[in-house]
Parts: structure tokens; C-alpha cells; sequence
């Protein structure tokens, strides 16, 4: 057998291994997400509401368990974690909750998304909030509030942003941290987070691709070499 | 982590058979090699990228960046072209991907 069948074989079944690795990661994934996880407290406020006292501002929980709250000031709110939380401004002079209330007394929740697509005087925002029911075991962390900021409210939309996320900690500590970027909630600096056997495919895929790369080089230079040397 | 699970292997292929294309129209040769050093490529690339940028460090332009320079040398050496060459290619393929990426995410 001649080095380069050696080599092409070895190459061969390096590549297919990886590929297998590849392939089984996301059933590697689907276990292992509860098991060293940790409950925490999750809510979101808005900082600024007084900065628009013509406006009622209205939360309108969809999916999991439909419901609507009224937000006074800048409380703090929370939801069951499989509800998606949308925003609404209504002018004051326009908000009549005994609609809202007589929907949800009926217990015809489903009504509510009804009743508030048809009403124009809800203005929507289209902020995604995203409620954390636990983290990792080694996170020092025991609440997480997302603090949120009204930018605008103009005739059909209510613009609103995602500030800060403020975390308090086990020792009663607390950590702000500014959103970069809109999708990405800020981590708190005293997380340390330990690999997932998922994640932990994030870094073995690079390394084995790596590893194949430089077998191809090699194998390149030393048949180089070979064909001199003939 | 934002992005789920079972979306990952989809993406990394998708990302593999875009960037194939684009380098396939640019070199026209040897399709199978340069199937075996697209996969290789991305592979290195796209999950520390990912992993970086939904973890710790969610800079899209930064990382893009990094990745253009790291598969601009990976290419150069697999390929055996010059740099210039490597840096075009790199462009070219990291320019498609990340447009299709945003038409893909404003739709």
C-alpha cells in the first residue's frame, strides 16, 4: 500500500468520524439542559412611563396563558415563562379597561387578542420580551429584571428599547448591564459558565476540522518531498 | 443561548452549500476538493464564531471580520493561491452568506 492510500484512508475515516460527530450533535444536546440548572426570579419594568402621562401603557400576554396587566409606573413585571408579553400604549382619555376585564371575568381568554387587534387606540410595540426561569448552577445570580425604555409613541407605533438588564446576585449584590444589541440579553460578569457537552461541540468540530487541515498540508509537503527525493 | 438547537447543523450546512457556490463560481475546478475544503473551512469558522457571538461576544461586525481573515489564510493554504486571491474569495464568500443571513432575518 503506497503512503498516499494510507494517507487518503486515514483522511477518509477522520472525516467520516467527524462528520458522525457533526450529525450527532444536537442529539447529544436535548438531555442535558435541565440537570444543573437553578430557578431565579425573572421581570421586566419600564423606567420611563412617567414621561408619558397621557398614556396608559398595557401588557397583553399571549400563548401559554392569555392575560392582560395594567402597568402603573415603573413596577416590575412577571409572567409564566411560556408567555409572550406584547406592549401597548392607549391615550388616556381613549383606555376603558371594563372591556378587558369583563373578557377576562367571561373566561374566554382568547378573546383578548380579539378585542385588542380591533381596538385601534392600542398602540403597539414591537419589543420581544423574553422571561428566564433558570441558569446554570454555578451562576451567582438570583433575579433578572430587563429594564426597558419608551422612545416614542407616534400614531400606530410605540417604539421601545431594551436598556439594561439589572441581576442581583445570591449576596444580595447588584450588576447593570447595558443591551448592546437588542437580541442578545447582557451577561452578568460573575457568570462562569461550564461547557454543555453541546457546546463543547462548538470547539471539538473546529478543532477536528483543524486537525484534518493540517493532516492535508502535511501530507501535501511530504509527498512533495517524496517526489524529489524520487 | 438565543438561537435554538436543532437549527444549528441546518445553518452550518446552508452556510457550507453558500459559500461552495460562491467559490465554485469563482474557480470552476476540481468541484469535489472544493467541497471537502468549504465544509473544512467553515467548519474551523462558523461554530467558535457562533458560539462567540451568542455567548460572550455579540459584535457581528468584528467577528465577521475575524472570520473573513481566518478563512482568507485557510483558503490561501488549502487552495495554494495568493493572498490577494484568498482575501477576494473570502470576501466574496463571507459577503453572500451574511446578505442572505440579513434578507433571510428582514423577511
Amino acid at each position: 500500500m503506497s503512503m498516499r492510500k494510507i494517507f487518503t484512508s486515514f483522511l477518509f475515516v477522520l472525516f467520516l468520524f467527524w462528520a458522525v460527530l457533526l450529525l450527532a450533535a444536537p442529539k447529544v444536546s436535548a438531555d442535558l439542559l435541565i440537570p444543573g440548572y437553578k430557578g431565579v426570579e425573572y421581570c421586566f419594568q419600564i423606567e420611563n412611563t412617567n414621561d408619558f402621562p397621557d398614556y396608559t401603557f398595557v401588557v397583553h400576554y399571549t400563548f401559554a396563558m392569555e392575560g392582560y396587566q395594567v402597568i402603573r409606573g415603573n413596577e416590575c413585571l412577571s409572567f409564566y415563562k411560556f408567555n409572550v408579553p406584547k406592549i401597548y400604549a392607549i391615550n388616556k382619555l381613549l383606555f376603558n379597561e371594563a372591556p378587558l376585564i369583563s373578557i377576562m371575568n367571561s373566561g374566554n381568554h382568547s378573546k383578548l387578542t380579539e378585542y385588542i387587534a380591533n381596538d385601534k387606540n392600542f398602540i403597539p410595540s414591537d419589543v420581544e420580551i423574553k422571561a428566564i426561569s433558570q441558569v446554570v448552577d454555578t451562576d451567582p445570580t438570583k433575579k433578572i429584571v430587563d429594564v426597558l425604555k419608551i422612545i416614542s409613541i407616534e400614531n400606530d407605533k410605540l417604539e421601545i428599547e431594551k436598556s439594561k438588564t439589572i441581576y442581583t446576585y445570591t449576596d444580595d449584590t447588584t450588576e447593570e448591564k447595558a443591551y448592546a444589541t437588542q437580541d442578545v440579553r447582557p451577561l452578568p460578569s460573575r457568570l462562569i459558565i461550564p461547557l454543555s457537552s453541546y457546546e463543547i461541540m462548538y470547539f471539538a468540530i473546529p478543532v477536528i476540522a483543524l486537525i484534518i487541515i493540517v493532516i492535508i498540508l502535511a501530507s501535501r509537503k511530504f509527498m512533495k518531498r517524496q517526489k524529489k527525493g524520487t | 443561548m438565543n438561537i435554538a438547537i436543532e437549527q444549528l447543523p441546518m445553518l452550518l450546512l446552508a452556510t457550507i452549500a453558500i459559500e461552495y457556490l460562491v467559490l465554485l463560481v469563482f474557480l470552476k475546478k476540481e468541484p469535489l476538493k472544493l467541497l471537502l475544503y468549504s465544509v473544512l473551512v467553515n467548519c474551523v469558522t462558523w461554530p467558535l464564531a457562533t458560539f462567540l457571538y451568542y455567548s460572550i461576544f455579540p459584535q457581528f461586525l468584528l467577528l465577521e471580520i475575524i472570520v473573513l481573515l481566518v478563512e482568507m489564510i485557510l483558503l490561501k493554504l488549502l487552495l495554494q493561491i495568493k493572498i490577494g486571491k484568498a482575501l477576494l474569495l473570502s470576501f466574496a464568500t463571507n459577503f453572500v452568506t451574511a446578505l442572505i443571513g440579513f434578507v433571510i432575518a428582514a423577511i
